[in-house]
């Protein structure tokens, strides 16, 4: 029997998704194999629940969407796990995998963390994209060397060495994707162009074309628990080969070899013999060549998905197909999930509400769970009520949203957590839309009862702009546009918006509730694309304990003065339920033998008029309570319900009728379909007063109409609640009995739910359907600047965060400063075009805010900044509640707008009544004018011979630079960008022009760098700019020159400006100028231990010798804040000064209860000979005066290994 | 021309996005006149999105062709579905924006008896049962010129098109080669540190006009998405202005950020491709060196747009895939 199988790719958002195309094609050829279904993370446990499949294949990893996953491995015949990011991931798979019968990793090296049962298997190459013949000719091939990876800093390194080394002419194709948090690729051939990017098809096409491909490791830094390098090769290695390429693979792990052998099928080097290799390879064609077809008849003959494929299905095999039943056993008694806008007692409520009560109360054998958002003390929570516990969970305002990420992962937590086997829809007015679709994600069941048309429009009954029912699905869609528009304001589009959404994610519902067949028709005529089955289960009334009274016949009435007609409206009196009929009816009856009482509550704008009315013939007698209905409709004889839009049922219908009232009605909806004219009741066509003018005088006028009638009513039967409760429960053991959903036992271990609208395939283009703005990829990624808050926030008072504040607890460890992320603590930089910062706030006894923002402060202006929302589900844990995951925020910030010179940043978190500041959080300097050309590198050297440079007597004038300033000099530091403007003299001829750095000469340090730069005009001046990267120039102070060639030479001019460049990525002066604050005649002594968190020797420079870097804090209270540190050392005469900013450290300020402490981190740089003959003396600058540390020294020196090599 | 079910074809082509936000509407009237090129100008029409509905109901053709983008979600395409359902045509998607937008193929994917992409590589993401590729390509009408002698060409370089990152960060590199050069960009969103660069829309035929004044057209594909975050998928095919400045009769210079390209034209004798910055002001030098082999490669390359890339072409295989 041909095995059926499901293959699902784990990670719903990824670069990768053709190595699940290229496993679907493999298993699809494969004669064991009849079937196979490539799913997605919407429909994989629908499947699965639908068709019992002999093999579920899961592609990825065990952590992602790992519930999900699980469900699906209770479903399957065999589920098997094919993981694809060992070993980066292999600690979190190894621990979840336990749900899997068959683990098969990508990586050998990652085996061992799994258990006995698992397998290695390594991914392979497809003959789908990849399968191409080797070029047979030297001369066919387009370029020398390819090389197509990320950009991770040890590959642009190498390819760097490679490209020195070989003339220019060598045809290199490399592209060198980046991400936000790598440093720009800069490399020393800057014409190639290298930021593009290409499918894997396209990929084998390039490998086919290529003399040489390069594969280069990936140096990696994870985090603790993940193993740093695999050792078996990612698939490159077999597409390639695949795609006839020729491969040099540097640094290969030897498990490369047992795939392909050395020399024979692919060359492998160490780093420093690259060079050399490629140039062997590159002039030996035909022993290339010949390599290529070797390694590609291996690749054929071994390493496709074809034989990955078979080593999966064989293990299947041998396994056996167990028989079917393996899935839990559906429970006894199934928890349901009763979903709605809110929850008697809690709001005041109308008839929804209290009939989920009552179902709740009548269903036997099941346990009703109630999820509903509720405004509490000015926010917006979902509660969760289970039995007599009840759970707030902070959620964003969502009554217009279509889906929202948060909310969505709280659902998955809700249905898995709390086992749920079945969803009831009451409503979602409050809740977005999208949570039926998670529910039908993890195979929940899912029905949809409609209460009323809130499917087909936010204005639920169908009301239009003229108080009209719109009957849109028979006059059409044309008119919603303005309706909207006049009624709530909304732009054009918006309907459409909503009702494209509820289209497709009403895909995930299994049955509609009606009372009536006509309701769900008209529901389904709106959405044709809706499956569901339907339901008719009629909707009950409270049931009451007495019978109703028993009409007294007409003709025993005293015949002299017949007592008026008495008619009882029931429910309440609003626009919609016909309120303006009823007023124009007792106005136009006036003087005729008929008398009105209304049972219900007026809605305030009609009080007015209807209390006009009120007297003898019209009596208002307000609310009542369900119970309350027979007594006080004894003794009336017709009731109204003269609604203006097609009510779904009608309660009051069921109660007039029980009480033995004939019902005039308005033809239209349920109580159309309910009542037969002239048989139980009379129908009058909505809004027509005449109409029911004339149904009342017939009543009074027609005894025996009257009579026939009564005996009809008499003889309904009306549905009971238990009825209605067990016709109900039927359908829920129905749907549950179709999708049982396997829960997990509770020691099963389980990873965070973030399972999404987005992750089931819904993009749209704004989650909230009212809001017009289609955001694109990425645009959320970078925060808008703007000048001033909005007003409604700005208005608001402002109340300090002391870190010291009790309960506080905050950290902002993330900062990437122009892709270069800066790890560690946070210390003031310079950000030329980008910055970005991400952190947690948490206060337990503060709500969720509404919105937090970067208040970014300069000397010229105030900015302000939002930041995202980031889920950090690894706060849940610590702080033990699962509302701290919400508290991570990240946010973008792009400089280029921002005026020039230092900025503090400020964090805002905006609550309802006050906005919380955390004071300086973060400093940064921008550069306040724009790049003047793409990033090139500073390179060592010069660019034209010594002998061409002709020094100008006219100077250059340098007007801008992005750099951080300390003690006045501008700073550049290792990996960061340098943006430097120079102002040309009047009259230079436009040339190739570069910027130079001439070091100053001190100590030998005489070496030079250049960078090209790009012609500007600007002002009526000649200017020539540079974006440069400082990568690999030795520390030290350079002085700044322009260099503009002609064809004679080259003209060195002058701008008389010196920056320095730090050794290390943070910046810091090494200066001979004693600094401002050591010059006193007493600095005050603080004897103690400082804190140091890290002492590190690094590699020598002429400037420190080997420098040792010191990292820590210190805190000396009393003195204000800590602004800076500064070392000094060296014999008088020959002093050198170390100058460093402060670096944040909250959590020393909330450690030692000290606000003031929030600046006491630094990171310092010493030299290490002179640490040891003790010269070194280190201080820390205070906002009221620098204090001496005299022992720091002999702590940091403490802390190293005496044979260090002091250089 | 049989449409499966053997009705005799009529062919509405609509678009998917109202004509207030699609940039791309003169395409719409492009394939309608391909398709009248095969069927005969009565059994074929187009209409916007906004009037397709009335268009469906009064034509009644048996096959209707949305075209165009599926981003914008306030795009009344449920009820196109439902018009073409109501007459018993068949509808088909042709989606000319992936893989940018590939996130909202979905949308698409529920309503369509057929989806063409754009994007070769994207055509095997799709789950839809019936989906093929089916790149953009040239108008006739539109883009047609006869290819002018390099000599009377008054630009060296041209280029139309978005100012995309990927194309600015390219250009911001050439410039300093481009020194002395004529050198024409047009386009929106280009940022003044380029000077040769004019924020101007041109029309579709005022491009071709440049692209042959020109004696070298740039071609660099787009690299910025709207919404592909699911596979965050690479572009593969050339988009239409390579098809379109081919038959305007410029010799071509296209960035290879994949080699599929070379599936519609020669690279050499119809195309040039480029890897680095330098090589355009080699190319450029080139073509001042030798001008009768860029007419020449021009010629060859109009003639091979005129053979297998006009929308004629197209319509063509949408008529042979949904007849099949």
């Amino acid at each position: 029997m041909p095995l059926s199988v499901l293959l699902l790719d784990t990670e719903p958002r990824t670069s990768n998704a053709y190595i699940t195309l290229a496993v679907a094609d493999a298993l699809r050829r494969h004669p064991a194999v009849g079937r196979v279904v490539r799913a997605t993370h919407a429909d994989a446990v629908a499947l699965a629940q639908d068709e019992r499949f002999d093999l579920v294949l899961t592609l990825g990893g065990a952590s992602r969407h790992h519930a999900l996953l699980r469900r699906l491995c209770a479903l399957a015949g065999t589920s098997a796990l094919w993981t694809t990011e060992d070993p980066y991931l292999s600690a979190a798979n190894a621990r979840l995998s336990g749900c899997f019968d068959l683990v098969f990793t990508n990586d050998r090296g990652s085996l061992p963390r799994y258990g006995a049962g698992a397998r290695h298997l390594p991914l392979a190459a497809t003959t789908l994209f990849q399968d191409l013949p080797v070029r047979m000719e030297d001369a066919a091939y387009r370029y020398d060397l390819l090389f197509v990876g990320t950009a991770w800093p040890n590959r642009v390194a190498t390819l760097n060495r490679i490209l020195s080394a070989f003339p220019r002419d060598l045809k290199v194709k490399v592209a060198l994707p980046a991400n936000a948090y790598l440093p720009q690729a800069v490399l020393v051939r800057d014409d190639l162009i290298t930021d593009w990017r290409c499918g894997n098809e396209d990929f084998a096409r390039f490998a086919n074309a290529s003399r040489v491909v390069l594969t280069l490791p990936r140096i990696f830094t994870a985090g603790a628990d993940e193993t740093a390098s695999g050792t078996t090769p990612p698939p490159r290695l077999f597409e390639v080969a695949l795609a006839g390429g020729a491969q040099l693979v540097v640094g290969a792990d030897p498990e490369t070899f047992a795939y392909y052998e050395a020399d024979r099928e692919i060359r492998a080097c160490a780093e420093e013999d690259a060079v050399r290799t490629i140039a062997a390879m590159l002039a030996d064609p035909a022993a290339r060549i010949a390599m290529a077809e070797r390694a590609r008849a291996r690749t054929r003959a071994e390493h496709l998905y074809d034989h990955r494929v078979d080593v999966i299905l064989r293990a299947v095999m041998e396994r056996g197909i167990p028989a079917p039943g393996r899935a839990a056993p559906a429970a006894t008694r199934p928890r349901l999930l009763f979903v709605a806008h809110n929850r008697a007692g809690r709001r005041q409520g109308g008839g929804v509400e209290f009939y989920q009560e009552q179902l709740a109360r009548a269903l036997d054998g099941f346990e009703a769970l109630f999820l509903y958002p509720s405004f509490e003390e000015d926010a917006w929570v979902m509660r969760l009520d289970e039995g007599e516990t009840s759970e707030a969970l902070p959620i964003p305002p969502a009554e217009r949203l279509l889906a929202s990420p948060e909310i969505e992962a709280l659902f998955e937590r809700i249905l898995v957590e709390r086992r749920i086997d079945l969803v009831h829809v009451h409503h979602l007015l409050g809740l977005p839309l999208s949570l039926p679709a998670i529910a039908r994600a993890h195979g929940v069941p899912v029905v949809a009862q409609l209460h009323d048309f809130f499917l087909v429009c936010h204005r639920y009954t169908l009301m239009n702009q003229h108080g009209a029912f719109c009957d849109v699905v028979n006059r059409g869609e044309g008119q919603c546009d303005g309706c909207l528009a006049t009624a709530e304001g909304l732009p054009a589009g918006a309907k459409v918006r909503r009702d494209g959404f509820v289209a497709r994610m009403l895909g995930s519902v299994d049955a509609f509730v009606t009372s009536t067949p006509a309701t769900a028709a008209y529901v389904r005529a709106f959405y044709p694309e809706a499956a569901a089955r339907v339901a008719v289960i009629e909707m009950v009334d409270a049931e009451p304990a007495r019978l109703p009274p028993q009409p007294v016949p007409p003709e025993n009435c005293a015949p002299k003065s017949p007592p008026p007609l008495r008619v009882a409206v029931l429910g309440n009196v609003v626009d919609h339920k016909g309120a303006r009929t009823l007023l124009e009816l007792v106005r136009t009856t006036d003087g005729e033998n008929v008398v009105f009482e209304v049972f219900g509550y007026i809605e305030t704008y009609l009080v007015a008029a209807f209390e006009a009315q009120a007297g003898e013939r019209l009596t208002l007698r307000g609310g009542y309570a369900r119970e309350e209905v027979p007594a006080l409709l004894a003794g009336c004889d017709v009731s109204l319900h003269l609604s203006l839009w097609p009510e779904t049922y009608m309660i009051s219908l069921t109660e007039a009728w029980r009480a033995g009232l004939i019902p005039i009605v308005t033809d239209l909806g349920a109580p159309g379909e309910r009542v037969t004219d002239g048989v139980d009741g009379l129908k009058v066509p909505p809004g027509e007063s005449g109409a029911v003018r004339q149904a009342l005088r017939r009543l009074a006028h027609d005894p025996g109409l009257v009579a026939g009638l009564r005996a009809a009513i008499a003889q309904k039967t009306f549905p009971t609640v238990a009825g209605h409760a067990a016709q109900m429960a039927a359908l829920y053991r129905d749907l549950i009995a179709a999708r049982p959903t396997p829960h997990a036992a509770p020691d099963e271990p389980s990873a965070p739910f973030t399972l999404s609208a987005l992750d089931l395939g819904f993009r749209l283009n704004h989650p909230d359907w009212t809001d017009p703005a289609i955001v694109w990829d990425g645009a959320e990624e970078t925060s808008t600047v703007t000048d001033a808050l909005p007003p409604a926030v700005a208005g608001l008072p402002e109340r300090a965060l002391a870190p010291n504040d009790p309960g506080l607890s905050w950290e902002i460890a993330d900062l990437v400063v122009d892709g270069q992320r800066l790890p560690g603590r946070i210390g003031a930089c310079a950000a030329c075009d980008s910055l970005s910062l991400r952190g947690w706030i948490w206060r337990p006894e503060a709500g969720r805010p509404v919105q937090t923002w970067l208040r970014l402060r300069s000397a010229s202006a105030t900015r302000f900044v939002t930041a995202l929302p980031e889920r950090r589900p690894e706060l849940a844990g610590r702080f033990g509640t699962g509302r701290a995951e919400q508290a991570g925020f990240a946010a973008q910030v792009r400089t280029a707008d921002l005026p020039v010179g230092p900025h503090a940043i400020d964090l805002l978190q905006v609550f309802p009544d006050h906005v919380a500041v955390a004071h300086e959080v973060a400093r940064f300097t921008a550069p306040g004018f724009p790049a003047a050309g793409p990033v090139t590198p500073w390179r060592t050297g010069l660019p034209v011979p010594e002998s061409a440079l002709r020094r100008s007597a006219e100077p250059a004038r340098l007007v801008g630079h992005g750099l951080q300033v300390i003690e006045g000099v501008p700073v550049a530091r290792q990996g960061g960008l340098t943006r430097i403007e120079v102002v040309l003299p009047a009259g230079t001829r436009r040339g190739p022009s570069f910027l130079v750095l001439e070091g100053d000469g001190l100590e030998g340090h005489e070496g030079t760098a250049w960078a090209r730069a790009s012609w500007q005009d600007e002002d009526g001046t000649t200017r020539i700019g540079a974006e440069a990267q400082a990568r690999e120039i030795p520390p030290g102070h350079y002085r700044v020159r322009a260099l503009i060639g002609d064809e004679g030479g080259a003209d060195l001019h002058e701008t008389g400006t010196t920056l320095f460049v730090a050794p290390t990525a943070r910046a810091c002066l090494v200066t001979a100028e004693p600094p401002p604050a050591l010059r006193r005649a007493w600095i005050p002594q603080v004897r103690g231990r400082p804190n140091l968190d890290a002492v590190t020797v690094g590699e020598a420079s002429p400037l420190l010798g080997t420098p040792v870097t010191v990292s820590g804090w210190c805190f000396t209270p009393g003195r204000g804040r800590p602004l800076a540190w500064i070392a000094r050392w060296g014999a008088r005469g020959r002093r050198r000064f170390m100058i460093a900013e402060s670096f944040a450290r909250q959590d020393v300020a909330a450690h030692l209860a000290e606000a003031d402490a929030v600046t006491a981190g630094f990171e310092v740089q010493l030299p290490l000979a002179a640490l040891r003959d003790g010269s070194v003396r280190v201080f820390q600058v205070y906002e009221r005066g620098a204090v001496a540390l005299p022992d720091f020294p002999r702590h940091v020196l403490g802390m190293i290994p005496a044979g260090t090599n002091a250089g | 021309m049989l449409l499966k079910g053997s009705s005799p074809a009529k062919v509405l082509v609509a678009s998917t996005s109202p004509d207030a936000v699609n940039h791309n509407a003169p395409i719409r009237d492009a394939l309608r006149d391909g398709f009248a090129e095969v069927l005969g100008a009565s059994a074929v029409r187009s209409s916007p999105l906004e009037l397709a509905e009335e268009a469906v109901a009064g034509f009644r053709p048996s096959l209707v062709v949305a075209l165009g983008s599926v981003a914008v979600d306030a795009a009344p395409l449920r009820a196109l579905a439902r018009s073409v359902r109501r007459v018993g045509a068949r509808l088909a998607f042709w989606l000319h924006d992936d893989p940018y937008e590939f996130d909202y193929g979905p949308k698409a994917e529920t309503l369509a008896d057929h989806v063409f992409t754009n994007d070769r590589w994207a055509l095997p993401h799709y789950r839809h049962p019936s989906v093929s590729h089916l790149p953009l390509a040239a108008c006739r009408r539109t883009h047609d010129r006869p290819v002018r002698p390099m000599a009377e060409r008054s630009l060296d370089l041209f280029f139309c098109g978005a100012a995309f990152p990927n194309r600015i960060a390219l250009l911001e590199r050439a410039q300093g080669s481009l020194a002395g050069r004529r050198v024409e960009v047009r386009g929106a969103g280009w940022p003044a540190a380029l000077p040769f660069a004019e924020n101007t829309r041109l029309s579709p035929a005022a491009m071709a006009d440049r692209a042959s004044m020109a004696r070298l057209t740039l071609a660099i594909g787009r690299d910025l998405d709207i919404a592909n975050r699911r596979c965050q998928l690479p572009a593969s095919t050339p988009g239409p202005r390579v098809f379109e400045a081919a038959l305007a009769g410029a010799p071509q210079l296209c960035f290879a950020a994949g080699l599929e390209i070379l599936d519609a034209f020669e690279e050499g004798r119809e195309i040039l491709l480029f890897d680095d910055v330098d090589e355009i002001a080699e190319a450029i030098a080139r073509s001042h060196r030798e001008p009768a082999a860029f007419e020449a490669m021009a010629e060859r390359a109009r003639a091979r747009a005129l053979d297998a890339h006009t929308y004629r072409h197209r319509a063509e295989t949408i008529l042979a895939v949904m007849a099949a």
